[in-house]
């Protein structure tokens, strides 16, 4: 699983928003050309969260969840964040259905369940909530 | 179940995951005493538990690993964990066991329930 970290300047918004990407097994990924691609899919998760919970500056655990993200290592289209869960099931019903207008489909936890569930990949680009106890 | 548990990360590889959690217990607050502690879990188990949200991870009397403070080796320099460790390992071969590596000695397997009770008492 890769985690997506944005760092957008305050200062000068038109700047291009540097990515990092993080992967689990220890090894760093660079931002290649298709990461860049990401960045319209990270903005789509980021501003529905935003309609959601609205914009919590204070909030440092929430602040750190708006700017987290989970790459599919499958399906390098499909991002999630830990709050907006894009199935891959979802993005193929996306697929079949293109003239939709809310094109990418997600799943959301309520804000009370993300304290009890984890999200975790598993087979072929599907993700699982998995209650901690 | 008492004890809070927070979730750090975990690992995957083809059969299996390794979930991190730290228990924190909240009388303890001041001495900030964490204890972590690592959950294997199959890839039909973790699919299973993706259906039936009723279960989780954690459930009552679930074995895992934690890792523990093995006192008598901190007081030793690491020439006399050495010895330590081989005269371990000497009675092992005799009782025809497999050898114990350092990493044991600082690991623990046990229920959470014993975790628990070693968290309040150790």
């Amino acid at each position: 699983m890769m985690i997506y970290n944005t760092f957008p300047n305050p200062e000068d918004p038109m700047a291009d928003i540097e990515v990092e990407v993080y992967q689990f097994e220890n090894r760093v990924a660079y931002p290649s050309k298709k990461v860049r691609d990401q960045i319209k899919l990270v903005q789509y998760i980021k501003n529905k969260q935003e309609l959601e919970y609205g914009p919590n500056k204070n909030d440092k655990r929430l602040q750190a969840d708006v700017n987290q993200f989970y790459m599919n290592s499958k399906y390098k289209n499909v991002v999630s964040s830990p709050s907006n869960i894009q199935t891959i099931a979802a993005f193929q019903q996306e697929l079949a259905m293109k003239t939709a207008a809310d094109q990418f489909l997600n799943y959301q936890l309520a804000k009370g369940d993300q304290v009890k569930y984890i999200l975790v990949e598993g087979k072929n680009g599907t993700y699982h909530n998995i209650k901690i106890k | 179940m008492k004890g809070k548990i927070h979730f750090q990360c975990y690992f995957k590889n083809k059969f299996f995951y390794t979930f991190v959690f730290t228990l924190i217990d909240d009388s303890q607050k001041l001495s900030r005493k964490h204890n972590y502690f690592f959950i294997k879990k199959s890839m039909k188990e973790v699919e299973s538990m993706a259906q039936d949200n009723i279960i989780g991870i954690v459930t009552p009397g679930q074995n895992l690993t934690a890792i523990v403070y093995d006192e008598r080796l901190s007081r030793m320099s690491q020439k006399e964990i050495d010895d330590f460790i081989a005269v371990d390992n000497a009675v092992n071969r005799k009782n025809k066991k497999s050898p114990n590596t350092l990493l044991q000695y600082y690991t623990k397997k046990m229920t959470y329930e014993d975790l628990l009770v070693y968290q309040t008492f150790d």
